[in-house]
Parts: C-alpha cells; sequence; structure tokens
C-alpha cells in the first residue's frame, strides 16, 4: 500500500485513490465501468466536499467518486474495506494509488492601513490589556518565530529581535548572521502581531517586551531542512514558544516527532491550520501535539476561508484547536509602515503571543499547563459551530487566572 | 535488522528513483528513532548521526557529499548518491525519511507544498 495511502487511512479513515482501469476494460461502456466499479468507494463524511456541502447546508449527493473516460481513470474516495474490493476487483481496475495533493500559495489577504488605524482589534478581543496592567507584557520570555523573516528596523521591532537567522539548502545556518530582513512581508506582520512595540502610537504586539528569535526559512524553495535548521537554531536561542504560520496541505507525518521533541523540551508549539475552508487543514498544525489555531474576524464569526477538520484518533480529534482575531489584522509593513491581512498566519501569531504573557507570569509552568490555560479560558460563540472553531475565542484574563 | 518500518516520504521514494536512473545526487532529511524516556542530547544526536552515516559509508562504499545535524531535534539532513539514501532507510537508528526539496523543479514558482497560512 502506498505511504500516501496508509498516512490518510490513518489519519481520516479514508483515503483519496486514483485508479488506473484496465485497458481491456475501456472496450466496455462508460456506463457499464461506472456501475461496475462504483461499489468500492465510499462516501465519506470527513471529506472537503462532504464538509463543504453541509456548512452550507447543500442537500445535494456527494458523489464518492469520479470516472474519467478519455483517460480510463476513476479519483474516489475509500476505506479499508472499500480498498480492499477494489484491490481484488480484477474485471476493472489495474492500478490504485494515493491522490496527489499539489497545493498553490492562497496569499493571505492584505490592504492599506488608513492612517487613522492606531490598534490591531485582537488585543482588545483578547482582553490582553488587562493582563498588561496585571504586569505581563512577556518581557523575558523568548518567542520562536519562523516565517519569512523580518523588518528587523521597522519601528515596532526594532527592540524585538534578540536574534535573527537565515539557513541555506541543508539547513545549515549562515555565518555571519544576516541582517534581519523579509523576504516577503508576511514574516514581519507576524512577528509584529507577537511582540511588536508602541511605535508613534500604534499599538499591534500581543506581548510588546517579549523577544523575538526569528528566522527565514520559507523563501527560496519548498525545502524541509531549511525549517528544520529554524526550529532547531530557535530551540537553541532558549524559546518557550514557537510560532509557526505555515505548512504542508493535508496530512504529513514528517514533522510528528519534532513536534513531540518540542513538547518534551517544554516548547508550545502554535501553529496556522491553514486557509483553505472546511473539511482540510495542513501539517503541522493538524497534529494532536500541536496548539493548532483558526481565525475569526471583528463580529466574532468564523473565517469562511480557516480550515477545520476531524481526524479519526481519540486524543484531540478536531483541528483547530481555537480560534483567534485573523481577519483585518493591522501590524507591521516591511519599510516602516503598517497594513491588514488576514488568514490563520495572522491568527497563530496573537496565541504564540498570549502562550509569552502566560510563561512570564508562571515562568516554571510546564507546556502542558500553559496550554490548558488557554483552553481553559476559551468560549465557544453561539454563532459559531464545534466543527469549525472547537473550543472558540480565549481570553487571557481567564487564562490568567486559570493558570496562577 | 530493523524492528519497525521507516516512514518514507512518497516524494523521497519517486526523487530516488529518478536518482537511480539519472545518477543525479538527492537530498534527504531523517529523523533518528529516539528513545521515549530520555531526551538525548546535543552531543549525543550529533554522534548518533557520525555513527549510522559511517556504518553506512562503509556498507556501500561511497561517501555523503553533505550532511548537517540538526542536534536539538534528534534529526540530520543528508545529500547523498541514491544507493546511500537506500542504505540509510534501512538503518535501524532511522525513524522517518523525508524529501528535502518539496517541489519538482518542473513546478512553478507558485506551486509549493510549504506554504504561508
Amino acid at each position: 500500500m502506498s505511504a500516501q495511502i496508509t498516512q490518510e487511512l490513518q489519519a481520516f479513515g479514508f483515503a483519496k485513490v486514483i485508479v488506473v482501469l484496465k485497458s481491456d476494460a475501456s472496450n466496455a461502456s462508460a456506463s457499464s465501468i461506472k456501475a461496475g466499479i462504483e461499489k468500492h468507494f465510499v462516501v465519506s463524511e470527513y471529506s472537503q466536499t462532504a464538509s463543504l456541502a453541509a456548512s452550507l447546508d447543500l442537500k445535494t449527493a456527494n458523489p464518492a467518486f469520479r470516472y474519467y473516460p478519455n483517460l480510463g481513470v476513476a479519483l474516489g474516495t475509500v476505506n479499508r474495506e472499500s480498498l480492499a474490493s477494489l484491490r481484488a476487483d480484477k474485471d476493472f481496475v489495474g492500478s490504485v494509488s494515493g491522490a496527489p495533493q499539489i497545493s498553490l500559495i492562497r496569499p493571505a489577504m492584505v490592504a492599506n492601513a488608513a492612517s487613522s488605524q492606531k490598534k490591531n482589534w485582537g488585543i482588545e478581543s483578547l482582553k490582553v490589556k488587562q493582563v498588561w496592567d496585571a504586569g505581563f507584557t512577556g518581557k523575558g520570555i523568548f518567542v520562536g518565530h519562523l516565517d519569512t523573516g523580518v523588518d528587523g528596523s521597522h519601528p515596532a521591532l526594532k527592540n524585538a529581535i534578540a536574534s535573527f537567522a537565515r539557513f541555506d539548502a541543508l539547513g545549515r545556518e549562515e555565518k555571519p548572521a544576516p541582517k534581519a530582513k523579509d523576504s516577503d512581508e508576511h514574516g514581519t506582520h507576524t512577528a509584529a502581531t507577537i511582540a511588536g512595540r508602541t511605535a508613534s502610537g500604534v499599538e499591534i504586539g500581543i506581548a510588546p517586551e517579549a523577544m523575538l528569535a526569528s528566522a527565514e526559512v520559507i523563501e527560496g524553495g519548498d525545502v524541509v531542512a531549511r525549517v528544520l535548521g529554524g526550529m532547531d537554531w530557535a530551540v537553541g536561542k532558549g524559546i518557550k514558544v514557537l510560532s509557526m504560520s505555515l505548512g504542508l496541505r493535508g496530512w504529513w507525518q514528517d514533522f510528528l516527532p519534532l513536534t513531540r521533541l518540542l513538547r518534551a523540551r517544554n516548547i508550545l508549539p502554535v501553529f496556522a491550520v491553514g486557509n483553505e475552508f472546511a473539511g482540510t487543514s495542513r501539517s503541522p498544525g493538524n497534529y494532536a501535539q500541536a496548539l493548532s489555531v483558526g481565525a475569526y474576524d471583528k463580529n466574532i464569526q468564523m473565517a469562511d476561508f480557516s480550515c477545520s477538520q476531524r481526524f479519526n484518533r481519540k486524543r484531540d480529534p478536531l483541528v483547530p484547536d481555537l480560534v483567534a482575531p485573523g481577519v483585518d489584522i493591522l501590524s507591521a509593513r516591511p519599510g516602516g509602515g503598517y497594513q491588514l491581512m488576514s488568514g490563520t498566519s495572522m491568527a497563530t501569531p496573537h496565541i504564540a503571543g498570549l502562550a509569552a504573557l502566560l510563561w512570564q507570569a508562571k515562568p516554571h509552568a510546564t507546556v502542558s499547563q500553559i496550554e490548558k490555560a488557554i483552553f481553559a479560558s476559551c468560549t465557544l460563540p453561539a454563532n459559531m459551530s464545534m466543527e469549525r472553531g472547537n473550543r472558540g475565542v480565549p481570553d487571557a484574563v481567564k487564562a490568567l487566572a486559570a493558570l496562577l | 535488522m530493523k524492528n519497525k518500518q521507516t516512514k518514507v516520504d512518497p516524494k523521497l521514494t519517486s526523487q530516488l528513483d529518478r536518482a537511480s536512473a539519472d545518477q543525479s545526487s538527492v537530498q534527504a532529511v531523517f529523523t533518528l528513532d529516539l528513545p521515549k524516556k530520555k531526551l538525548l542530547q546535543p552531543d549525543e544526536v550529533q554522534a548518533a548521526t557520525e555513527r549510522v552515516l559511517q556504518r553506512v559509508e562503509q556498507n556501500v562504499g561511497t561517501k555523503a557529499q553533505d550532511y548537517n545535524v540538526f542536534r536539538n531535534l534528534g534529526a540530520f539532513a543528508v545529500e547523498a548518491d541514491e544507493p546511500f539514501i537506500r542504505a540509510l532507510i534501512d538503518e535501524p537508528e532511522i525513524a522517518s525519511a523525508t524529501a528535502n526539496q518539496q517541489s519538482d523543479a518542473a513546478e512553478t514558482k507558485k506551486t509549493r507544498l510549504i506554504t504561508k497560512a
């Protein structure tokens, strides 16, 4: 069985497969081929089409498979039993393989901020100011930030970057360390949401006295070793939280042992769940061992783009774990200005910042204590379904009380 | 003889198949099968990696062209020819093997697997 089919069956209880039909089957009519193979496919309530149909309240039937007569190929969903019957079908089936999941970049929504905008609304929504007033601003806490880089000269960030690094194709740190620069604009935005300082009256950071160990890991090719190089480097910097607004679409186990290892080192992994709507998610954000973050908007409604998915596992079967502000988020733009961005990428650093505040309040807390305090503070709004928002919206004041 | 099956990224498998045909080198990322109850120290990770690379070198008769150890993570990245990588996958210390280059060269810059969320 292909590794991809195995991984999907383990994670979801179903897998998407490509079936190449036998060449002599092409002599049969399309309708008899469809009728012949239909019995091998299942409609899964966990599939993305089913989730979308359910969220839109569509009553139309969800096809279990599609047949492409010109190619002599069928694409469909199977469970363990139906996969076995598919493989045993000597009349029609030539070969069965996993369906590749190629993902396109879906850019975060970006807009210019009006000059009158002075505040990230997420600060108020999460009740962070009351925690600052209690004396907890993230001071003394190091947060790992792996992204497209960061503009270290931005007024909101120039005192927030403790270290910056870039890595070669095998994940080796470039020496001497380069100046903190953003190869894009995504990293500057997410970094300032975690730890941006108030500059010219603009308030954007959740933990405005935390320090960042920030690394450029996702521009210049999709190289796993660069992400690992960044993780390894950040761990060596003594971080308490790792914020990663990136991921591989679908379920991939590649980062699972490393995510377990972060927790064993008492580092909270805070990962984005992805922007591809209901019924799907990204790894490592969809691991039970990660704190995965979805997005909501100013009206405390689930962002439609925010991923959500139920897994076939006992522990933490639903992702994201919770939701955070992720629509029209005001934060830093490389070069000195500010802009609005939307995405679970923007929600994730809010929770990384919140974790930094809590860790300052209880420096010897364990990763599970911090996570439990955040989870205990969550409320699911009446207009948000559990399948989409899971535990719902955290509250910094309640999380602090739960921890202390 | 190893007790557990190494988890191998299907993308790495296809890169190895291609490399076998055109004799090119392959970059892969490996995680070590770490003991559950003990966190390995960075020096132990380095030593374990070098031990397994040397063993494969002796068995296969070629060297890795380059490698880098993620000492805090219990993982390492290697660039080597195809027989070396296949032999490394079979070593008992290896828990998983992943293709380092996740995008095929033929794909455009816009088609990426690791993307911003």
